[in-house]
C-alpha cells in the first residue's frame, strides 16, 4: 500500500494549529450572540409561507359544499397515484361532485401537480405539515379530514391567483 | 381502378366513393364530426373541408364525390386555415366544462381541439345556454349545452333504429335537439346515440359519471344477450364491469349493439346472488365447502349410479369449450344423450339485430354433441325418467331448470344426486347437493357461435380470485399496473370461481382422470380436432373479428 499523500502540505503556523482553534472559538462566540433560529418544537410551531407545500386538503366553500367537481384530473396527474376519486350526480348547478375523495397519505410526495391541473381551485396544498398515523387504513385521508373551509385557505389561494 | 392522389399519395378508389371514404381506406384520416360510415352523408359541420386542385373553393370531403385523377390536399396552408376557422366556429357556443364532462378522454372536440384547434378564441360576449340535464328517453340524458348540432343521433334512429324520433327545432345559434311532441327517445336501439354522439351531449344514465375513460381497462368480447353475438368492449375498473361498449364487425353488429344487451348483459357478474366458493348439502342445508371436499364427494356420490341412471343438461349460455368438456364428461360416465334447453322468445325480435334466441350459444351446443330439448319429447322423457325413479342423478350446467317450467321444478326434489354448475343463485342451485361455481363471461377465455354460425372469442376481463390480471395477460389499466394490496382502488371484489370446462377437467381427476386440460385454448383444439365444423381453427384465427363455420345452418331461428 502506497503512502497517502497529503492534498496540502501545511505551513508551520497550520502545523500549531492554536491560530486555527482560535478562529474557531471566534466563530462560536460570534455565533453565541446572534438571534435564535432553532424552534423548540412543539411547545414552538413553525409557521410556514402561504408558498409552503403541506397537505393537499379540499376546499370548502361557506355554504358547506366542497368546490370539487370530482373530475378526476388531480387524480389522472398524480405521480404517486395517491387520490381516488369517485363521482356521482348533485341537483346542484355543478352536476357532479366526488362521493368519495380519498388521499393515501403514504403514497402523497407533496409535489402539488394535484394542486396545479385542478380546473376548481378545489384542492389546494395547506399549511399542515404534522401527519401521523400508525397504521396504513389511517392513512389514507377521506373527505371528513381533507374537507377545509375555505377562511382557512385563503392566504394560499391568494398565492395560487397571484403565482399560478 | 380509377386513382386520385391524396397529400401526394396515389390512392385507389371504387366508383362511387366519397373523397373522405376513399382517403380512410387508404389510412389517411380527414378529421370528421357529423359523417359516420354507416349513416347518410349530412355535410353540416365542415370540419372535413380539404382543398381539391381546379376546384373554385375548398369542398367538403364527405359529400364530394372522389373522381379520376383529382388531386385533395387535406394539410395545405389554406385547408389548415379553414379548419382553424370551423373549429373556433363550433366551440363558440361550447362549454368548456370537459372537466365534469363523460366524454372527456373519448370526445372527438377534445381530440380536434388538441390536434387542429388554434388554442385561443377571440369570443367575448356571453355564450348561448340552452337546457341541460334533459332526459330524452329512460336511458339517455341530453344537454343542449355542448350539442354541436352535427345530426348523427337523428340520423342514426331514423336510418338505423327505424324509429323517427328525434329533431332540430328552433334556428340559428339557438337550434336544440328534442323528441316530436309527445315521443319519448325509447327505441331499442337509443344508447348507440351516446357512442356516436361527437361530443358529450348524449350521455348513458346507467355509466354517467361512474369512472372517467382513462381510469378503465377494455377488452374485446361478445354480448352474450341474445344469438346475435354483437361484438363488444368490456369497461372495467377495480375489477368491476362498468359498461360495455359496441365494437365494429362489418358482418355481425356494424357499430351498434342494443340497449337491452348492453345494460342487463354484464349485471350478474358483479351481483348479490354471484355463488363463490362450492357447497355441499349437509344436514339438509347447503354449507360452504372446499373444493376439494366438494369435488371428493361430487366425484364419490356419480360413481354410486349407473349410467342409465344419470342424465346431463348443459347450456346455450356456456362456451363451446363448457359444452365439449360437458359432453365429454358425460361421455367418460357413459352418458351420451345430453341435452341442452333452449331459451326463444317468440316475437321479440327485429330486422336489425335483436334475434329470439336469447341465448349466445345453442348453435356451439347443438355441434359440440348435445340435443335441443326443443320438441319436448327429451324434457317428458327426462320427467318421466325422474318420476319413477329410473333417473336418479341430474348434472345441469348453467341453466336453472326450476325456473324453466314448473313440472321440472316438481321433479327435482325426487333426485337422489343434483349437482349444479351455475354462477348465480337460482332456483335450482337451492335445491342442488353439490354447487359449483362458474366464471361468468367475463371471467374466462371461450368461443360462442353465433346463430350465422360465425364462432367469436370471448376473453376475460375481471379477474376471479385464482387469475392475476398481469400473470393471465389481461387487459390492464393504469390502476391496475401499479396498484397494491394496500389501496383501496385495488380491493375490488374477486369471487371465488371457475370456467366449467375446468370444473370437469378437476372432477375428472377423482374418477378416471381421462379428461386433461390445462387452459381454454387446449380445450378448443380437442373440440377442433373432433369437431366438422372447427376443423382447422385455433384462438388466433378466430382472432377480434371470429370465423365463419363451414357448416350447414342446422339451427334456424
Amino acid at each position: 500500500m502506497s503512502v497517502q499523500k497529503r492534498e496540502k502540505n501545511l505551513s508551520f503556523l497550520e502545523k500549531l494549529y492554536i491560530p486555527e482553534i482560535a478562529k474557531g472559538m471566534a466563530l462560536t462566540l460570534k455565533s453565541m450572540f446572534r438571534p435564535n433560529v432553532t424552534l423548540q418544537y412543539p411547545e414552538e410551531r413553525f409557521e410556514p409561507s402561504s408558498s409552503y407545500r403541506g397537505r393537499p386538503v379540499l376546499v370548502e366553500e361557506n355554504n358547506g359544499v366542497e368546490r370539487c367537481v370530482a373530475c378526476g384530473l388531480c387524480s389522472r396527474v398524480c405521480p404517486a397515484l395517491a387520490i381516488e376519486v369517485q363521482a356521482a350526480e348533485t341537483e346542484l348547478e355543478k352536476e357532479r361532485y366526488p362521493e368519495k375523495f380519498e388521499i393515501n397519505m403514504l403514497r402523497c410526495i407533496f409535489c402539488g401537480f394535484c394542486e396545479e391541473v385542478c380546473p376548481e381551485e378545489a384542492i389546494v396544498m395547506s399549511k399542515d405539515y404534522e401527519l401521523v398515523f400508525s397504521n396504513r387504513d389511517d392513512a389514507i385521508y377521506g373527505k371528513d379530514k381533507l374537507l377545509v373551509p375555505v377562511e382557512n385557505l385563503r392566504d394560499r389561494l391568494e398565492f395560487l391567483r397571484k403565482f399560478k | 381502378m380509377p386513382t386520385l392522389t391524396v397529400d401526394g399519395k396515389q390512392v385507389e378508389f371504387k366508383q362511387g366513393q366519397t373523397v373522405i371514404e376513399a382517403a380512410r381506406d387508404a389510412g389517411i384520416e380527414i378529421p370528421h364530426f357529423c359523417w359516420h360510415p354507416s349513416l347518410s352523408v349530412s355535410g353540416n359541420c365542415r370540419i372535413c373541408l380539404v382543398e381539391i386542385e381546379r376546384m373554385p373553393k375548398l369542398a367538403i370531403s364527405c359529400s364530394t364525390y372522389a373522381s379520376d385523377g383529382m388531386v385533395v390536399h387535406t394539410q395545405s396552408d389554406k385547408t389548415v386555415q379553414a379548419r382553424n376557422a370551423v373549429m373556433e366556429f363550433i366551440l363558440i357556443n361550447h362549454p368548456l366544462d370537459c372537466p365534469i364532462c363523460d366524454e372527456a378522454g373519448e370526445c372527438k372536440l377534445q381530440d380536434y381541439a388538441y390536434k387542429l384547434g388554434e388554442g385561443e378564441s377571440r369570443f367575448e360576449e356571453m355564450k348561448v345556454r340552452k337546457e341541460k340535464r334533459v332526459q330524452l328517453g329512460p336511458h339517455i340524458k341530453f344537454d343542449g349545452d355542448r350539442c354541436i348540432m352535427c345530426s348523427r343521433c337523428i340520423r342514426f334512429s331514423d336510418e338505423i333504429a327505424k324509429h323517427n324520433q328525434l329533431t332540430f327545432v328552433q334556428r340559428g345559434d339557438k337550434v336544440t335537439i328534442t323528441t316530436f311532441p309527445g315521443e319519448s327517445f325509447d327505441n331499442p336501439y337509443t344508447l348507440n346515440t351516446t357512442d356516436i354522439c361527437p361530443v358529450g351531449a348524449l350521455t348513458n344514465q346507467d355509466f354517467r359519471f361512474k369512472s372517467r375513460v382513462w381510469e378503465m381497462s377494455s377488452t374485446d368480447s361478445i354480448c352474450v344477450g341474445c344469438s346475435r353475438g354483437c361484438n363488444t368492449e368490456i369497461w372495467v375498473r377495480n375489477n368491476e364491469v362498468l359498461r360495455l361498449t359496441p365494437r365494429f364487425n362489418e358482418t355481425v353488429n356494424s357499430y351498434w349493439m342494443c340497449d337491452s344487451g348492453r345494460l342487463n348483459s354484464f349485471k350478474d357478474v358483479k351481483a348479490e346472488n354471484r355463488i363463490s366458493g362450492t357447497y355441499l348439502r349437509k344436514d339438509g342445508k347447503l354449507q360452504k365447502e372446499s373444493w376439494e371436499a366438494a369435488l371428493k364427494h361430487a366425484a364419490k356420490s356419480l360413481k354410486n349410479f349407473k349410467s342409465s341412471e344419470m342424465a346431463f343438461i348443459g347450456s346455450p349460455y356456456a362456451t363451446c369449450e363448457d359444452n365439449y368438456a360437458l359432453v365429454k364428461f358425460a361421455k367418460s360416465l357413459g352418458v351420451s344423450n345430453i341435452i341442452y334447453i333452449d331459451h326463444l322468445i317468440p316475437g321479440d325480435r327485429d330486422d336489425i339485430l335483436i334475434r329470439e334466441d336469447k341465448t349466445p350459444n345453442s348453435l356451439g351446443a347443438e355441434l359440440v354433441g348435445m340435443k335441443s330439448a326443443k320438441n319436448g319429447s327429451e324434457l317428458a322423457s327426462l320427467y318421466k325418467g325422474i318420476k319413477e325413479g329410473k333417473i336418479k342423478a341430474l348434472y345441469v350446467m348453467e341453466e336453472d331448470v326450476a325456473s324453466f317450467s314448473n313440472e321440472f321444478e316438481n321433479v327435482l326434489p325426487k333426485l337422489e344426486l343434483l349437482i349444479v354448475n351455475a354462477s348465480n343463485e337460482n332456483k335450482t342451485t337451492l335445491l342442488a347437493d353439490v354447487v359449483f361455481p362458474s366464471s361468468s363471461f367475463a371471467e374466462k377465455h371461450g368461443t360462442l357461435v353465433n346463430f350465422q354460425g360465425r364462432v367469436q372469442r370471448i376473453r376475460p376481463a375481471v379477474a376471479t380470485e385464482e387469475m392475476d390480471r398481469a400473470l393471465d395477460g389481461m387487459q390492464m389499466s393504469r390502476w391496475d399496473k401499479f396498484g397494491t394490496e394496500f389501496d383501496r382502488w385495488m380491493n375490488g371484489v374477486k369471487y371465488d370461481a371457475n370456467p366449467n370446462w375446468k370444473i370437469f377437467v378437476s372432477l375428472s381427476a377423482y374418477l378416471d382422470g381421462k379428461i386433461k386440460y390445462e387452459m381454454a385454448e387446449d380445450v378448443f383444439k380437442d373440440l377442433a380436432r373432433s369437431v366438422d365444423g372447427f376443423k382447422g381453427l385455433d384462438y388466433d384465427i378466430i382472432g377480434k373479428q371470429g370465423v365463419l363455420l363451414k357448416i350447414k345452418q342446422s339451427v334456424t331461428v
